[in-house]
């Protein structure tokens, strides 16, 4: 047996449908801007010494719209996170104590990667034709650091799912028993699909922000009508591609993953149903993105955005349920004993709905100065 | 012992809590300090339609918004990660206790975060009215960010009754016990005044560099002047306040360790330097240029360093108090520990112990049995010790308080002796967590990397051991 203290557990403050829904949700609002910076800042560094204008045009607006899109994306992380720490503190300290150095080395690649953006963006909107090489080598740096970023976060997930892993990795990297944190889990094949899995779905997410953007971003002058219909086009060609490339992928490496389960330790679930699942959601962005790129309007575009937050939703609940499986036998759910402490889940819940209406009324400032700007 | 333990050679885990969190208060007591100053200066410039001021403000916003939305944020970040790793049981006691003002703190910070990109990207497209309310909001979540925070951090150096109610078994909510600690409002109050302090130093050094007009300078100085004045009068009264309830093992250690002493005197002295200096500016703000702005910024951090430094410091022997020691130990679990055993206990020094030294588990009882161990397994076993007990605050042969240092020592057999009443003499230690067996393990490991003592003579067992008690007493104190 892995070594997990097994005493009990202080009881869980809120019902845990309370905890794992703010869970999924904090999961998947992260991973809809963390798949924007993984999969489209490489793509739109790119892009951007592409000779096409089309092409410049979508790669500059993504760089520019990056810095916002990376706080946001770091900030809702921090949900999931401190519910993981909650829920399987257990195994997830253990699990990134025995890669402490790499877990850590995320925060100090994190704080260049992120400047490195700004740095580009601020080319951008100085200049967006003449970029200089040390600005072009910034982004390709952050482009570097964040999927780095990204592997560190799949080791250290792995990890914490399967404890099954920690001794022989702690037995190779100790010093007389206490860990030199310079483990990983490189040695299990399934980080290589699961990475590739958060990728894929990365591809939707860029397809739905194309069309979402453009949506937003089409200029009404006739005279520029011609080059409007020509990014029109341009837009909607590469969101299917973007969507397609997404689905192919998952596709591929959610039954990499689901095959590589099965010959692991056993679990007590229907992997090939799992794999039908996971794989609906990319299939279904695809299909929205396919049928509606080519529509104008901006609730055709949003509609494919909502769809692929239906499906990073789909994957973060099938994500979670095997992770659960995976620690049924060392951190079973049922052991969680419940005892609502309705001040503090007050507390968050009252803070939260007021949140929400504060950021819809900063919400409306920003779409009355849009349309001040549209009429203007 | 419930946790596997990070070993980081020279500098230890602690430190790097340390570094992050220093690093993070410079730029997070900005970010509160800061969103008031931008809200309330704003609102004075649209007032008064003073076009040049709002124009430096919008420069300032700017920078102020990649340093504090990208910086203040990652390392914020950073401080979860490390203390996760450096300290896993107690952040998970925390996080257990205070989870929803965690997650109530984050709703705050995606508020924040929103209200900070918009007053900033809709500076002169909204109308002025529009435009302060979202600069008021930012300074309002940062606020409540801060106390929040100030609830927690404030908790692990006074937990007030919530140590005594848990173990009981409280009915009543833990969280709001713990979170109204007796520090708390002191703390609050404290960290206010220096997030306006702060604010005005990142202000002065910002203006000191990118504002050239003698007109503008001035004004900037002035208008600072009033939230330097409020941050002292804040920052004093919370501070005295604060060190009046200290706990009684918090003062004592304030007065009795002579580093503690230095650090403060450091940070008094820091005031006094950053007060004159501002005072100065206010008096003749022309003598605002770049070295002096970055002086003022220094002596502030400076302040907050050591500030940080008397907060942490002082807890010891806990991490948080009278629940968790600092070597990872609850405070429920010492007896057991000193019954059974350090290394049988722990859950993971057992299965290491079983691996590398399998003739010591007994074979019926599957016990281990420390007294089968061999001469040249004693070390080895110590060293195991050293680092489960130890090695959380201690390096090893060298650096951050390390006990080759520490252990110097003339008297053979001293620090077997000296270890089973570790907290009696110095009570910033935690109890001795092992049986007698295990002590004399970790003293023979503690011989084996202990510099000679510098006044015996090679060979000489001639020292007074009460002189080489003392130096230690005072040595750990110190650290």
């Amino acid at each position: 047996m892995p070594p997990i203290e097994t005493t009990a557990l202080q009881p869980l403050a809120a019902p845990l449908w309370f905890i794992i829904f703010f869970r999924i949700l904090g999961f998947v609002l992260h991973a809809l801007l963390m798949n924007l910076w993984l999969v489209g800042i490489p793509l739109a560094l790119l892009m951007n010494r592409s000779q096409d204008p089309n092409a410049r045009r979508w790669s500059s607006r993504l760089l520019r719209q990056m810095p916002v899109f990376i706080a946001f994306g770091i900030n809702f992380g921090i949900v999931p996170l401190l519910f993981i720490q909650y829920l399987y503190g257990r195994t997830f300290y253990s699990a990134t104590i025995l890669m402490a150095w790499h877990w850590l080395a995320i925060i100090a690649l994190l704080l260049p990667a992120y400047y490195g953006i700004y740095h580009y963006a601020f080319a951008l909107k100085k200049d967006p034709e003449t970029i200089p090489g040390y600005t072009r080598a910034a982004g390709w740096i952050a482009a570097l650091f964040f999927t780095i970023i990204g592997f560190f976060f799949v080791n250290a997930l792995t990890l914490t799912a399967e404890p099954e892993m920690w001794k022989s990795l702690w037995l190779a990297h100790n010093s007389a028993g206490a860990s030199l944190g310079t483990g990983s889990a490189v040695s299990n094949p399934e980080i290589w699909p699961r990475l590739g899995m958060m990728i894929s779905l990365a591809f939707g997410t860029l397809a739905a922000w194309t069309l979402c953007d453009r949506s937003v971003s089409m200029s009404k002058e006739e005279s520029c009508a011609e080059s409007e219909n020509a990014y029109r086009t341009w837009s909607a060609r590469c969101a299917r591609t973007l969507a397609g490339v997404g689905m192919a992928g998952f596709i591929a490496c959610a039954l990499a993953f689901t095959s590589l389960l099965a010959k692991g330790p056993s679990l007590d679930a229907p992997l090939s149903g799992i794999a039908n699942i996971w794989i609906a959601g990319p299939v279904l962005t695809f299909l929205a993105v396919l049928f509606l790129a080519g529509r104008q309007g901006k609730a055709a575009a949003f509609l494919t955005l909502v769809i692929q937050i239906v499906s990073l939703s789909v994957f973060a609940c099938v994500r979670l349920w095997i992770q659960s499986l995976q620690l049924e036998s060392h951190l079973p759910l049922s052991q969680f004993t419940i005892k609502t402490d309705l001040g503090p889940m007050c507390l968050f819940l009252g803070t939260f709905v007021f949140g929400v209406l504060l950021l819809s009324w900063m919400l409306a400032i920003v779409v009355r100065n849009l349309r001040k700007r549209e009429t203007a | 012992m419930d946790y596997l333990w990070w070993h980081v050679p020279i500098l230890t885990a602690p430190m790097l809590i340390a570094f992050i969190a220093t690093v993070h208060v410079f730029v997070s007591h900005y970010a509160v300090g800061g969103g008031l100053f931008l809200a309330a200066e704003t609102t004075w410039a649209h007032k008064t339609e003073n076009r040049q001021y709002l124009d430096y403000l919008k420069s300032h916003a700017k920078f102020f918004v990649l340093l504090t939305v990208v910086f203040g944020a990652i390392t914020g970040v950073g401080i979860w990660w490390v203390i996760g790793l450096a300290s896993p049981l107690a952040t998970e006691t925390l996080i257990r206790t205070f989870v929803f003002g965690w997650a109530a703190e984050w709703v705050f910070f995606v508020v924040e975060l929103t209200a900070a990109y918009l007053f900033l990207s809709l500076w002169d497209r909204v109308t002025p009215r529009d435009h302060c309310t979202l600069g008021w909001l930012y300074a309002g979540a940062s606020v409540g960010t801060l106390i929040l925070i100030t609830g927690i951090t404030a908790f692990m150096l006074d937990a007030g009754k919530w140590p005594e109610a848990t173990q009981a078994g409280m009915n009543g909510s833990a969280f709001w016990l713990g979170f109204f600690n007796p520090q708390f409002l002191p703390q609050c109050v404290a960290r206010i005044g220096v997030a306006l302090m702060m604010a005005s130093t990142w202000v002065l050094f910002h203006a000191s560099i990118f504002v050239k007009s003698e007109e503008l300078k001035f004004l900037i100085v002035r208008r600072t002047a009033r939230y330097v004045a409020a941050g002292v009068v804040l920052s004093a009264i919370g501070i005295l306040w604060a060190g009046a309830i200290l706990p009684e093992a918090a003062k004592l250690s304030l007065m009795r360790a002579a580093a503690l002493n230095v650090i403060l005197g450091a940070g008094v002295i820091a005031a006094g330097f950053l007060l004159f200096q501002l005072f100065i500016l206010t008096a003749r703000p022309q003598w605002l240029t770049p070295a002096s702005g970055l002086a003022v910024l220094c002596a502030a951090m400076g302040i907050l360093t050591s500030g940080e430094f008397i907060r942490e410091a002082v807890r010891k022997p806990f991490i948080l108090p009278e629940c968790i020691y600092g070597n990872q130990v609850h405070v429920s679990k010492v007896e057991m520990l000193r019954q059974n055993g350090l290394l049988e206990s722990g859950v993971w020094t057992k299965p290491y112990v079983t691996e590398k030294f399998p003739h010591l588990v007994d074979a019926q009882t599957g016990k281990l049995v420390l007294e089968q161990a061999r001469p040249e397994d004693e070390k080895a076993l110590g060293e195991i010790i050293f680092m489960h007990h130890c090695g959380g605050c201690h390096a090893q042969e060298f650096g951050y308080s390390g006990l080759g240092f520490l252990s110097t020592t003339s008297e053979k057999g001293e620090i077997a002796e000296m270890l089973p009443r570790l907290n009696s003499q110095i009570y910033s230690m935690p109890p001795w967590c092992g049986t007698a067996k295990e002590a004399d393990l970790l003293a023979v490991y503690l011989e084996s990397i202990a510099k000679p003592h510098p006044f015996q003579k090679s060979g000489s067992q001639k020292s007074a051991p009460q002189e080489t008690e003392t130096q230690k007493g005072a040595a750990h104190a110190a650290n």
